[in-house]
């Protein structure tokens, strides 16, 4: 049984020998996914997108001593991506918040454009693990074998915590939601009080 | 529910405005246009020698470690180290242990070492001899020989003065010396000497050995049936009055 080829293939001997048309052809294949990715786990369009250009900028240092075909070339993305990801939330955790009665400039956060912001919340509540396997999962639209190779795990695991996750999801979803409606109805008749 | 997930999940997708996409491109091809951190080649160069010299280093230190702890006894720093290479080569020849033992033993008796050191090995490799199956006869040749060499040595270290006739009676105060082992060593053997029946009970005439085993049967202790043979002459027999022990 032979192997589905992976459109990544062709450019692997390109970037080893760090050619600008295979870095350009891979960024085309794989940068909205990439960015899409960070930003489920970052839920910042801006810091996102920093992380897919952080991803390239690393691989065309370590391109000569790339291995495997183009499905290690895309794993190596996403674990790229992944651990850029991590020492962003690490980075924002150690990171005191400042309560501020500013409002922050347009554009400071593209949380405003994000779509689906319920979703979004309740992705941020899960853990990194839970919230990369779904997001590759469901975002990206990975199969289980790429998600398996970019997270470090067997397809086997992948599925289970896949389950397992969504699971976790609907629960915090219907919490969010909930919440959200509550928010909107107390709102709603302070303005009509006001009147 | 669940493909009402999957479905919002896979409208978070989201794309790279061409503007950012240009920015990364020229990025990148800044990052290409710099020569490469480390080239792999002398990356390798670099790594091999290392990783090489550490695993001669290595196999070098452990064979040393091994061969130096070839010689040591109980009690010493090496011997553990031995007791490891031992165990693996017992998987080979299930007679290395007492080879080893009987070494130790020869070892102790060159080294005139202390009487205690030299009881406690023999019983030592006895107890080896004895787990060997079939009892190697070469093995146990060499234990009675490492034995008489134990007796030999016993007669050397003992003054002219002291040698015993063998066919004297053996004779006994039936003194009450406490004693720690099955063949306690003499406290201060030249008092024993000078007085001829010495601390012990029995008389300065009979080999120290002998002497000690006399000591322990009065004292109610067991002493190795070698020891029974070689001293038999000395020891007191049931019924003569000389000891109350069996």
């Amino acid at each position: 049984m032979t192997r589905a080829r992976d459109a990544l293939d062709e450019y692997v001997d390109g970037v080893r020998s760090r050619s600008e048309e295979a870095f350009s052809a891979v960024y085309a294949l794989t940068a909205n996914s990439l960015a899409s990715y960070a930003n489920g786990m970052l839920r910042d369009r801006l810091a996102a997108e920093d992380t897919v250009q952080q991803a390239f900028l690393e691989l065309a240092r370590a391109a000569p001593n790339l291995r495997g075909d183009g499905r290690s070339l895309r794993a190596w993305l996403y674990r790229s991506v992944r651990y850029s990801c991590l020492d962003e939330i690490r980075r924002r955790e150690r990171r005191p918040e400042i309560v501020t009665d500013q409002v922050p400039d347009a554009g400071y956060r593209d949380e405003i454009d994000l779509p689906d912001p319920a979703l979004q919340a309740a992705l941020l509540a899960l853990s990194e693990r839970q919230r990369s396997l779904l997001v590759l999962r469901h975002v990206v639209g990975l199969s289980g074998t790429q998600v398996a190779k970019a997270i470090g795990t067997n397809r086997t695991a992948v599925y289970a915590a896949t389950a397992r996750a969504e699971r976790r999801l609907r629960q915090l979803l219907e919490g969010v939601e909930s919440e959200h409606v509550a928010t909107s109805v107390s709102v709603e008749r302070e303005v009509l009080d006001e009147r | 529910m669940s493909v009402d997930i999957r479905d919002r999940l896979a409208d978070l997708h989201i794309e790279i405005t061409p503007e950012t996409a240009t920015r990364h491109r020229a990025a990148i091809k800044a990052e290409l246009k710099s020569p490469s951190p480390i080239p792999v080649r002398h990356m390798r160069r670099r790594r091999r020698p290392t990783l090489i010299l550490a695993i001669v280093a290595l196999v070098v230190l452990t064979a040393a470690g091994a061969l130096a702890a070839e010689t040591a006894v109980h009690g010493e720093p090496l011997f553990p180290v031995k007791q490891v290479t031992e165990w693996a080569r017992t998987w080979v020849d299930p007679t290395v242990p007492a080879d080893h033992r009987i070494e130790e033993l020869e070892s102790l008796i060159d080294r005139r070492a202390n009487q205690d050191a030299i009881t406690d090995q023999l019983r030592r490799a006895e107890d080896a001899v004895a787990d060997v199956a079939d009892n190697d006869a070469v093995l146990v040749d060499r234990l009675n020989r490492a034995r008489d060499r134990i007796v030999d040595v016993e007669v050397e270290d003992t003054p002219v003065s002291d040698q015993p006739a063998r066919d004297d009676p053996p004779q006994s105060d039936g003194s009450d010396r406490p004693s720690d082992s099955t063949l306690p060593p003499p406290e201060n053997p030249s008092e024993g000497d000078e007085e001829g029946d010495g601390d012990l009970g029995v008389p300065a005439a009979i080999p120290p050995l002998c002497r000690r085993a006399v000591a322990s049967i009065e004292h109610g202790e067991t002493i190795p049936r070698w020891v029974l043979r070689e001293c038999r002459d000395y020891l007191p027999r049931p019924g003569d009055g000389t000891s109350d022990s069996p």
